[in-house]
């Protein structure tokens, strides 16, 4: 969790291009804004993130066990 | 009913109308939606939805011109003369006006100062609406809500749990325009070539469109994937799958249950955070379109206002322009000071670049126009 945090910050964070470049930078925020490889991208990351990915199986597998969990949304906040 | 087309017509239709709707459509599905606009794909269709997209372009941008301009274009008299603007009035043989003979004969000027200068602008404009219509689009989530609207990308929808947000689910997602989707994780049942099934469980890392059929998935390819055995006592087991990615082929899937693992937003703040988020990323794509617009009115040399003004400053040299344009590009800065960052808990909110950048911005943008005020004297 806490190293998609930091990749999410830092790939939103252009403060030398906004300074210098704002057109540039508001062009490459809303493309990460409508990023459409968002969830691949989490997916990625969650491979060099054990802690998130036990944590995240855990969820899924108490959810699965879960009848009352509605149509299979897993909340992991 | 015979209906017949001249040469110049064929021109006008393909240059003007046919090509700025390709250029439009070309950026609009781009990304993961780029397959939609493909050679393979219906041609016939692809023909007539760039004519009537290129017929709105060409509309729009006659109306914004004609509201700005002193002197309107007169859509009727160009299209009449269109012909006998393309050939110039000096025969090849007069020898009589040698500069004009020297550059392309026969040709008319008109085609290199009015002609070629708006298609250049034409498809640029195009191409930036395009784009950027595409982001909002996305941004709003207009293609998920509204299926006049949804991209013929079905399996996007399905693998990046974007299919919660469509109409019919939301009744069954709950409220999804609380939740965000992080995570994919799906179970995958394959046919083997035995005649077998073997189940497969992993997060969606990727996959791949047949080039064909975009309908049909070619390939899904899975992260940290495990595949179920069936054991002695008939109960199930997991076992992991080495190796960093595993690929399945589209024709061998049988069925696929998705889990989406979600964050949930608290109702107030996601709401609030919306609405500036929607302001902010519509403020910025407009002013883009400014700067852009005027770039390229500056490249190809179009008065895009039609006023004087305009004109002394397209005479102006190359350096100037680049001075101006950087000067239009720091003061536009000042109308959106804002980024989307996410804070310590993962959640994204609007910040405000900071004191110190704005002074830096403002003490360069009175340098700038200092020094352009100071060439103009």
């Amino acid at each position: 969790m806490k190293k998609r945090i930091e990749i999410a910050k830092n790939t939103k964070r252009f403060s030398f291009i906004e300074l210098f470049l704002p057109i540039l930078a508001d062009i490459l925020q809303i493309n990460s804004e409508a990023d459409t490889k968002e969830v691949s991208n989490n997916a990625w990351n969650l491979v060099d993130d054990a802690d998130e990915y036990d944590k995240v199986i855990e969820k899924i597998e108490s959810s699965r066990k879960d009848p009352k969990q509605d149509q299979n949304i897993v909340y992991i906040k | 009913m015979e209906v017949s087309l001249g040469i110049y017509a064929l021109i006008c239709i393909l240059f003007y109308i046919v090509i700025p709707g390709y250029i439009f459509r070309r950026f609009y599905f781009n990304g993961e939606f780029s397959k939609q606009l493909s050679f393979t794909s219906n041609s016939t269709t692809n023909l007539f939805s760039s004519i009537f997209i290129g017929v709105l372009i060409q509309l729009a941008v006659v109306l914004v011109y004609n509201l700005c301009a002193s002197t309107p274009i007169d859509l009727e008299g160009i299209l009449n003369a269109f012909d006998s603007n393309f050939i110039s009035s000096t025969p090849a043989n007069n020898t009589e006006n040698i500069d004009q003979i020297s550059k392309f004969d026969g040709i008319s000027d008109e085609l290199f100062k009015a002609y070629l200068p708006y298609l250049g602008l034409i498809y640029m404009i195009s191409g930036t609406v395009g784009f950027f219509l595409s982001k909002l689009i996305y941004i709003t989530k207009i293609d998920a809500t509204t299926k006049l609207f949804r991209f013929k990308n079905e399996w996007h929808y399905l693998l990046s749990g974007r299919i919660l947000f469509f109409s019919k689910m939301k009744s069954a997602s709950g409220n999804p325009n609380k939740l965000k989707v992080i995570y994919s994780y799906v179970d995958v049942l394959i046919a083997d070539t035995d005649g077998t099934t073997q189940l497969y469980s992993g997060f969606v890392a990727d996959y791949e469109l047949n080039h064909l059929d975009i309908s049909k998935l070619e390939k899904l390819h899975l992260i940290k994937t495990e595949r179920w055995k069936l054991n002695e006592d008939g109960t199930r087991s997991r076992k992991n799958i080495p190796g960093n990615l595993l690929t399945i082929k589209g024709e061998r899937i049988i069925n696929l249950n998705s889990t989406y693992v979600c964050e949930r937003e608290e109702d107030r703040v996601h709401r609030v955070f919306k609405r500036k988020r929607l302001l902010l990323l519509i403020t910025q794509i407009i002013s883009a379109c400014i700067f852009l617009f005027v770039l390229f009115s500056f490249i190809f040399s179009f008065n895009i206002f039609g006023s004087e003004w305009y004109d002394s400053i397209l005479k102006k040299s190359w350096w100037e322009k680049l001075l101006i344009l950087y000067t239009i590009n720091i003061g536009v800065g000042f109308i959106t000071p804002f980024t989307i960052e996410a804070d310590d808990d993962g959640n994204d909110r609007i910040e405000f670049i900071g004191r110190l950048p704005i002074i830096v911005k403002a003490i360069l943008l009175g340098l700038l126009v200092t020094i352009l005020i100071c060439i103009n004297k």
